[in-house]
């Protein structure tokens, strides 16, 4: 027998050894298995593509719809001013300068064309407010306590005149005021090529607020009408007025009944003012705790020294001669209000921002104000001492 | 022998009426679970037999036919004859476990010793000795003598010119010759 013919025998002999029996059964499980396999993998295959057209999709979309916004309102999740005007006439770059940035950081609520609440025309400079509810809980940075985190609304101020603009952004947190709550969100001053200045106040109060009334040094009196929470107060200073003039801004019922009051300084400039930080809807409320605005004298009774101008001024001038405002002066406010008060011995140079002077008796004042070295508001205590001088302690 | 339970629904719709001829389906009319189902029964031993020449393991020969049939189920109604197709895959799934196994071979730490394994040469009997063949060589000799392919077919199925076969069936027969004679 050939090598070959024995290889073939001894073959198909080892083959027919074998008795294979058909096992259908287990066939049948392999193929359906099989078939999942690929199932998912076709699902694998598509998901990816899925994922990959949604990343495009997105980036595109939230290109499309946060870069206008931030354009066109120029403001930023930041509590604060993007841009202004200095007393010169000239407009100068917002403080902190990142404030854009970082509205491309944190695109979370979006700020598409803004309803304007409050128009006014005042000697050719337009005024308008607007407020926008942000779509995600907030949590508002600014002052020293910690409340939660609440719904909260943009509140964009824009003061505008052919040439120069000014204006500024802030994040309210809405919860924070009481119903006859009365609480400064923005204010600056706009120069004007004639000279003087239009300055603007634009401020959050609650819902039994009908308009708030604010009354100069030299006793004009200003009045603007709650709209959505809102109210806006402007006006027009000579140019020989003093720029560290202090107003007083009540906050009235209809019928004219006092809720609320509290001194500011007359268009000061712009400030960069608490941090808002995003909270997605479905961080837990403990997460999401925040530091609210300084109290306020919401819904407090009026109540002030006799001559509460004077009072609220003194209180300005009295951070200038405490120890830590000593160390790091900068600004020009206080110098102004020196030569304006009669009395006062504050200094060349501030260090602080004021934003508002809360009496809380005839003899007691709260201060909310914020070193320059600072993004953060905080409250003082001023009290009316022996000498018929009023002090803040820090 | 027990009679084999077939259980057709878990193998998918039926895509067409049984047609079977004498020599197996019939081409244009093929399709379907049951035709799938005779191709199966009527091809299972045979290339099980195949397998386990080409591999020497029953179990893992009915292993790799099981999983050849598997392949050939989502494309059995497009093949022109499923018969070589599905021998085309059992032979490539042969050479890929040796091809696996072989790397996973390379991979294991060599921490014992062979002792006690007989020696595959030393049986004698020729089906043995061809494992010993690097598996291009046995493969092309398995199916010329086994499955009685032309050189032309083989070179087909082994993805190499026919002149290419007679060289592996050359040496391999020369080779299974030296090992017989030692």
């Amino acid at each position: 027998m050939r090598f070959e013919d024995e290889l073939s025998r001894q073959l198909r002999a080892r083959a027919s050894s074998a008795r294979a029996v058909p096992d259908a059964e287990d066939l049948a499980t392999r193929i359906r298995l099989r078939s999942r396999r690929m199932e998912r993998r076709q699902q694998m295959v598509l998901m990816s593509a899925a994922l990959v057209l949604a990343a495009s999709l997105g980036g595109l979309v939230g290109a499309v719809a946060t870069v206008p916004a931030v354009r066109t309102a120029s403001v930023s999740p930041l509590r604060g001013v993007t841009g202004g005007a200095d007393r010169t006439g000239g407009t100068v770059a917002p403080k902190g300068g990142s404030h854009i940035e970082r509205a491309k950081i944190l695109p979370s609520y979006t700020v598409p064309s803004r309803p304007v609440v409050v128009s006014l025309d005042v000697a050719g400079v337009t005024v308008e407010a607007s407020r926008r509810s942000l779509s995600y809980p907030v949590a508002v940075t600014a002052g020293s306590r910690q409340v939660a985190c609440s719904s909260a609304a943009l509140v964009t101020t824009t003061v505008a005149r052919p040439g120069s603009f000014a204006g500024g952004a802030a994040v309210v947190g809405l919860p924070v005021l009481s119903p006859g709550g009365l609480e400064i969100v923005d204010s600056g001053a706009l120069p004007l090529p004639t000279g003087g200045v239009v300055w603007w106040l634009t401020a959050a109060v609650g819902s039994s607020v009908a308009r708030v009334a604010a009354q100069l040094p030299g006793g004009q009196i200003v009045t603007g009408r709650a709209t959505a929470g809102l109210v806006v107060l402007a006006g027009a200073e000579p140019a020989d007025a003093s720029a560290a003039s202090v107003m007083s801004a009540v906050a009235e019922t209809a019928q004219g009944g006092t809720l609320s009051s509290l001194w500011t300084p007359v268009g000061a400039a712009p400030y960069p003012d608490g941090e808002a930080v995003n909270q997605s809807p479905g961080a837990a409320a403990a997460s999401c705790s925040t530091v609210s605005m300084p109290s306020s004298p919401s819904g407090r009774p009026v109540v002030s020294p006799s001559d509460p101008a004077l009072a609220a001024a003194q209180v300005i001038a009295s951070l200038e001669t405490t120890p830590a405002a000593s160390a790091t002066k900068g600004g020009d406010f206080f110098s102004d209000a020196e030569s304006a008060v009669p009395g006062l011995t504050a200094g060349a140079e501030a260090p602080f921002a004021v934003r508002q002077v809360s009496f809380l008796s005839g003899t007691r004042a709260d201060v909310v104000y914020r070193p320059l070295t600072s993004s953060v508001w905080q409250v003082a205590r001023a009290a009316l001492g022996t000498g018929g001088r009023w002090t803040v302690t820090l | 022998m027990a009679p084999i339970e077939l259980r057709l629904e878990q193998w998918g719709p039926a895509a067409g009426e049984l047609a079977v001829s004498e020599q197996g389906l019939e081409k244009g009319r093929r399709g379907g679970t049951r035709a799938f189902e005779a191709f199966y029964l009527e091809n299972f031993s045979r290339l099980v037999g195949l397998a386990l020449v080409l591999t020497g393991s029953k179990e893992l020969a009915e292993d790799l036919v099981q999983d050849s049939f598997v392949r050939l189920h989502r494309h059995f109604d497009s093949v022109e004859a499923p018969d070589r197709y599905v021998r085309q895959i059992v032979v490539n799934a042969c050479r890929s476990h040796f091809r696996r196994a072989g790397r996973e071979r390379s991979k294991r730490p060599l921490l014992y010793v062979v002792d006690g394994v007989t020696d595959a040469s030393s049986s004698g009997e020729l089906a043995d000795v061809l494992l010993t063949l690097p598996y291009r060589q046995r493969a092309a000799i398995v199916l010329r003598f086994y499955s009685d392919l032309s050189e032309a077919e083989i070179a087909e199925l082994l993805g190499c010119r026919p002149g290419t076969v007679g060289s592996l069936i050359h040496r391999g027969l020369e080779r299974l010759r030296r090992e017989l004679e030692k």
